[in-house]
């Protein structure tokens, strides 16, 4: 007997489910789109187009714009969505919540629909804080940060899944330094800092984790793209926002890389910032003014008539000794450039200069060009430096220089400025 | 909600203060107009190249309407900016190519070219060869000045530099850095310099010359009359204005100094109309 009585009642129940829910259908809800909010950090484009706008998530979008908060707040959202429905009066109102990465809820809220036009409503959940914060101190990487948005059409007795969004979402250690006219706060710089120092919580460790992206000589951008360190040797870039552009650069980028993804941080530092250079000394009628990183191989000297100090001798035309963008073209040398010191993503990058930029942080010269630290100047000079040199300019457009493979004949001078 | 306040707060503080310490960016006149047999000369930067624009017009011209010349000398975008050191002598222009490149020394940065040989600005790629060529030819002289500065402190800190042309083979610079001032002049293919001043400055000065004195413009305003003997300031003579929100004008025919306020610089008048209405004597 009471079996059929609870037969009945299930029988009961599902018809007016049934009538209840023909009135539409949770397929036909749609999320439009999903703005961050709050203190969530402007996020620049490395194409140098501007920044990333809210809504950071929209349907039409192939690619949704990152997000990034510092450390000790709590993500804030509003989202619109939209819905159809068939044959029937809709409801007024719904609720929606969403759940979110890492335990974050998005509470529930009653939400009012709004009439678009025909058989079509909206409604908008409204700008709501996230239920945790991100933990103070504590670099996050979310790839992705996932929202997975739920409505209820019976006061939050009943929740359907309506879909889930994604967007990759940065939380910084501290809040970034001010942008300037040459750190800008770069999509690159958020993603290559947070990945390699997702989880950490020190300065020191943060700042190991960000050098981590260097020393494989594999520097990748916030798209998994190679940034190339002299993929052409005659390429003119040397600014951050122009890596970032061209993924090919001089050294002096790497440089602002590495520092600017400290300074995303919020770390400071001051006097990071390292022009360096053979200190100038005069020999042979001139001063010693370019360098030659490894490697080289050194034949025969024939300069040593002119020069006894710098005896190899090298003569190039200005106008074409780097127009193949990929190897010196000399008149005459006695040196020849051979494949040594890889730089970032290319195996044998430029190699003769006049200065190279670098980064000091805490006592140690970081070169990231070539992802290789070192505890002091001497001790970078005999391991990068195959030769000093100095170029004497004859007429319109030929360079007579003579180099010396005795790395004692100058130090390496530094001057260092504040990034 | 306090914390999200407080946080923007800081956002917003720090972005006021960085735009204010960007004030000069490409495409700003550098530092001065000069007007020289009836021409009017003024510089702009490359962004991305680094190189400096020489623009060039007639009096009666808007500056809009300039011809673009390709100077072989530029100036980086570190901060705190040091504007293009440049001048035009009688014949030559002196500049120093203080670029951002790996292949460009800066104890060969003092150049000195005949205005006669720049090139018009065509296109990205002769720039890029005339950005490599500028690295090694015309060189003046070492800049032994920077030499001094770096040898009595590796730091550059409030570093900033200018220099005048005396003649077409005769500069006069000041540099400072962390609060010294020194003032250096090249003659006959020799530098001499002054004692260390004490003077700390935190933004760009300008130096210029009138009736064959040298003249030292601080971003505040101050004018110190100056030389290798030292430095004097004139208090009668300060600008009513901030160093980097004006433009100076160096007149070389009849040897007055005067000066525009950025935001008054319309180049689309007629520079002659431009100057009439808006400029303040210095000199």
């Amino acid at each position: 007997m009471e079996k059929k009585y609870y037969l009945s009642f299930l029988v009961v129940l599902l018809i007016a489910n049934v009538l209840f829910a023909q009135n539409f259908t949770y397929s036909s809800i749609k999320i439009e789109n999903v703005s961050f909010t709050g203190a969530s950090l402007t996020i620049q484009k490395d194409d140098g187009t501007g920044s990333y706008i809210a809504p950071q998530w929209t349907s039409q979008a192939a690619i949704q714009s990152p997000v990034a908060y510092v450390s000790g707040l709590a993500p804030k959202v509003k989202a619109s969505f939209t819905f159809k429905c068939d044959n029937s009066t809709p409801p007024t109102f719904v609720y929606i919540r969403g759940k979110a990465s890492d335990s974050i809820d998005f509470p529930s809220t009653k939400v009012d629909l709004v009439a678009s036009g025909g058989n079509a409503f909206t409604f908008k959940y409204p700008e709501t804080d996230g239920s945790l914060i991100f933990k103070p101190e504590i670099v996050r990487f979310f790839n992705p940060f996932i929202i997975s948005w739920e409505v209820s059409f019976d006061k939050g007795t009943n929740w359907n899944i309506i879909g889930e969004t994604k967007n990759t979402l940065y939380v910084t250690y501290k809040t970034p330094q001010a942008e300037t006219t040459e750190f800008k706060w770069f999509h690159t710089v958020f993603d290559l800092s947070c990945r390699n120092a997702k989880q950490l919580n020190t300065e020191k460790t943060i700042i190991a984790g960000i050098w981590n992206e260097f020393t494989d000589q594999i520097v990748l951008n916030y798209n998994g793209d190679s940034l190339f360190y002299y993929k052409k040797i005659n390429i003119t870039n040397q600014t951050l926002a122009l890596l970032l552009k061209y993924k090919d650069a001089q050294c002096y980028t790497f440089a602002q890389l590495f520092l600017g993804a400290i300074k995303i941080q919020g770390i400071v530092r001051t006097n990071n910032y390292v022009y360096i250079a053979g200190k100038s000394k005069s020999a042979c009628g001139g001063n010693i003014d370019r360098m030659l990183v490894n490697k080289w191989r050194f034949g025969t000297p024939t300069g040593s008539g002119s020069c006894s100090a710098f005896p190899y001798k090298m003569v190039y035309n200005l106008s074409n000794l780097k127009t193949s963008g990929t190897a010196y073209k000399f008149i005459s040398t006695d040196i020849k450039d051979e494949v040594g010191t890889p730089g970032s993503c290319t195996k044998n990058p430029a190699s003769f200069f006049a200065n190279h930029q670098i980064a000091l942080v805490d006592g140690i010269y970081y070169d990231a060009s070539y992802g290789l630290s070192f505890p002091n100047l001497t001790e970078l000079r005999d391991k990068e430096i195959a030769a000093w040199g100095i170029g004497t300019y004859q007429g319109v457009d030929q360079v007579t220089a003579y180099f010396t493979t005795d790395l004692t004949k100058t130090e390496m001078g530094e001057s260092i400025t504040t990034y | 909600m306090n914390q999200f306040i407080y946080h923007s707060k800081i956002v917003f503080t720090c972005l006021f203060l960085a735009s204010l310490f960007s004030s000069l960016s490409a495409q700003e006149i550098e530092r001065k107009i000069i007007i020289k047999n009836n021409k009017v000369y003024y510089a702009t930067i490359d962004e991305e190249l680094q190189l400096a624009k020489l623009h060039v017009s007639n009096m009666e011209d808007p500056l809009k309407k300039a011809k673009v010349l390709t100077m072989p000398a530029g100036r980086n975008y570190s901060e705190p900016i040091i504007p293009l050191c440049w001048d035009i002598a009688d014949k030559n222009i002196f500049a120093v190519n203080f670029i951002t490149n790996a292949t460009n020394s800066r104890i060969l940065a003092l150049k000195v070219f005949s205005l006669s040989s720049l090139k018009e600005w065509t296109d990205r790629e002769s720039a890029v060869n005339q950005l490599e060529m500028s690295f090694q030819q015309n060189t003046l002289t070492y800049f032994d000045p920077y030499d001094f500065v770096t040898d009595r402190s590796s730091i550059l800190e409030n570093f900033f530099f200018d220099g005048i042309a005396l003649s077409d083979s005769a500069i006069c610079m000041a540099i400072a850095n962390r609060g010294e001032l020194s003032i250096w002049k090249y003659e006959q293919k020799k530098w001499e310099h002054s004692e260390i001043i004490n003077l700390p400055v935190d933004n760009y000065f300008s130096l210029v010359t009138h009736k064959q004195n040298v003249y030292l413009i601080l971003s505040t305003g101050k004018i110190y009359s100056v030389s290798i003997n030292g430095i004097k300031e004139l208090p009668e003579k300060k600008l009513n204005a901030l160093l980097p929100e004006i433009v100076l004008l160096i007149n070389k025919k009849d040897d007055t100094i005067k000066y525009i306020q950025r935001k008054n610089i319309n180049k689309t008048t007629p520079f002659n109309e431009l100057i009439n209405k808006n400029v303040v004597n210095i000199f």
